[in-house]
């Protein structure tokens, strides 16, 4: 590949992936956006501003999508340690089947899946619940997370956990003081992305849901494809708030790892 | 032994969860496309609702939507991941800020990338202003209708943007580690550069780059919101399709829904074998390597 073609392609790609999210933050700013003009005549905060003061229970929907995907993430995170510590020691054979098993909700239409169990859902009293959603969900960001952690795990190998064992770390002490900080970053990019995945969810959160649990991305859906101003300052507070809890999430995993080494990258 | 015990023990959780969910969903879906539904006095097992299914040709129509922009958004977005990222790893220096960029849409939800590309595309979005700007159109009525038709290249655009950079992420790390005297070798024996990259690259990045364009294809093949927001209004895509008749107040109609259901399980089914194919080779490679 020649060196002007190289660089004729990164350019090309970054302005694919980087040009839609100007234009995403230039539009929820933008006042005086009248049809032929390419810039806005002035800046404004209008949109940010109707969407967390003015909108009617913004601040409850907000908060009850953060519950909810903080659930399905902590679920998310701790039933992929297991799998991914699982998956580690099964046999190959082992190993082949559970991961055909566990990849499934990446490859199966969830629409289908999730409209299937409904009726289950409304007998057991799971739909129009809090409950119901987190199961559905869950089924969507779990894979992720046992690919994150069934990687690491490869990557670590058992010597680590063997050293400590040496050195006394049994137990609980073991988790606390091996396994924990071998994880960190795996728990961290796990519950990161569950946690997008769930706050992303649409469609399964409103069929199980029933439009009672109401979400950040069932409150904005129906915005979409209206006014340009409200839809993208939707879209960059949902941004906002993901971003957050990524902090959030690395602050607290990385305040129980204070000493040592981490080995290995998420 | 113990540790084979102990394995399984931590495998089953998450086991048990997606095998019973997954399995559970499908098995009641392909019941009630059965005409089972005892919860209407629906009891009696009959082929009738796929026989009506693909007599009607709005089916077929909606089959071919949903397969085409499918179909286009992975083949273009693996094309271009594959050919970007083969840019980036061949390039003199780490580029540790694209590598970054890149890995931003993965982050950015479908929902969030339909805003952008509705007001891109749309009749007096960004795209048609800038034409008209340099003057290549004179009003916004000589754009052309690229959302809500049949053409789906909205649908294709969104799904395109996010399996870009997916595809390019994935492959980064393949081609990184492809041994940088593997080149030196070919050339030596006279290959081309591109002959290298057909010859040598391309094979070695094949697994990973069939996974990803299955992962990418069933995704794209059977989401709803995407299609829902930017797709045709007629032929719709599978999955609205399917969903429009599940919450049809005639609750008769459901085994219809459960029918299109099925009939996506069964695309996507087969695909699975072949993605299952593809990773035990994967897995065996990674073990006798």
């Amino acid at each position: 590949m020649t060196r002007s073609l190289r660089g004729i392609i990164i350019l090309v790609s970054c302005l694919i992936v980087g040009g839609p999210l100007v234009l995403l933050l230039v539009l929820s700013m933008a006042k005086g956006l009248a049809f032929p003009k390419l810039l806005p005549s002035h800046m404004t905060l209008d949109g940010y501003r109707y969407l967390l003061i003015q909108y009617p229970r913004m601040v409850h929907v907000i908060i009850n999508s953060i519950k909810l995907s903080t659930i399905v993430a902590s679920l998310s995170v701790l039933l992929g340690i297991l799998a991914g510590r699982g998956l580690h020691g099964l046999s190959v054979r082992g190993r082949t089947i559970a991961k055909a098993i566990l990849v499934l909700p990446l490859l199966i239409p969830i629409v289908s899946v999730a409209m299937g169990l409904h009726i289950v859902f409304i007998k057991l009293n799971f739909a129009n619940k809090m409950i119901g959603v987190i199961i559905v969900q869950l089924v969507v960001t779990l894979p992720y997370a046992i690919l994150i952690f069934s990687d690491l795990f490869h990557y670590l190998g058992d010597k680590w956990f063997e050293q400590g064992e040496l050195y006394g770390a049994v137990g609980l002490k073991k988790f606390r003081y091996v396994t924990f900080p071998l994880l960190s970053n795996g728990i961290i990019s796990a519950f990161s992305i569950s946690f997008i995945i769930s706050f992303s969810q649409y469609f399964v959160t409103l069929l199980i849901g029933g439009g009672r649990i109401k979400t950040f991305a069932t409150e904005m859906f129906p915005f979409i494809n209206g006014d340009p101003l409200i839809a993208s300052s939707f879209s960059m507070i949902f941004l906002g708030i993901n971003m957050l809890m990524f902090l959030c999430i690395e602050v607290f995993v990385k305040s129980f790892v204070k000493k040592g080494i981490v080995v290995g990258e998420g | 032994m113990k540790k084979q015990t102990k394995a399984i023990l931590y495998t089953m959780p998450a086991v048990i969860f997606i095998a019973g969910t997954i399995l559970l969903g499908t098995f009641l879906a392909i019941l009630q496309s059965f005409g089972y539904f005892p919860e209407i006095n629906l009891t009696k097992l009959t082929l009738k609702y796929y026989q009506e299914l693909f007599k009607s040709p709005t089916l077929v129509k909606s089959l071919v939507y949903s397969f085409k922009t499918a179909i286009i958004s992975t083949l273009l977005g693996v094309g271009c991941g594959l050919v970007a990222s083969y840019a980036i790893v061949t390039g003199p220096k780490e580029h540790k800020f694209i590598k970054r960029m890149m890995a931003l849409p993965v982050a950015i939800p479908h929902i969030i990338v339909v805003t952008i590309v509705f007001n891109l595309l749309i009749r007096t979005g960004f795209i048609s202003r800038l034409l008209i700007g340099i003057g290549l159109l004179s009003s916004f009525q000589d754009f052309p209708n690229l959302l809500l038709t049949s053409s789906g290249i909205g649908v294709i655009v969104v799904y395109f943007w996010k399996a870009f950079p997916y595809t390019m992420m994935v492959l980064y790390s393949v081609l990184k580690s492809i041994d940088k005297r593997y080149n030196y070798v070919s050339r030596n024996l006279g290959a081309t550069r591109l002959q290298f990259f057909f010859y040598v690259v391309l094979p070695l990045a094949k697994p990973m780059l069939i996974t990803s364009a299955l992962i990418l294809f069933a995704f794209s093949f059977s989401a709803y919101e995407v299609p829902y927001l930017l797709g045709a209004i007629v032929p719709k895509a599978l999955p609205v399709q399917a969903y429009i008749e599940y919450t049809s107040p005639i609750l008769e109609n459901r085994p219809y829904a459960m029918a299109i259901n099925v009939l996506m399980m069964i695309i996507t089914f087969f695909l699975m074998g072949v993605y299952q194919f593809v990773s035990t080779r994967v897995e065996r490679r990674r073990y006798y390597d």
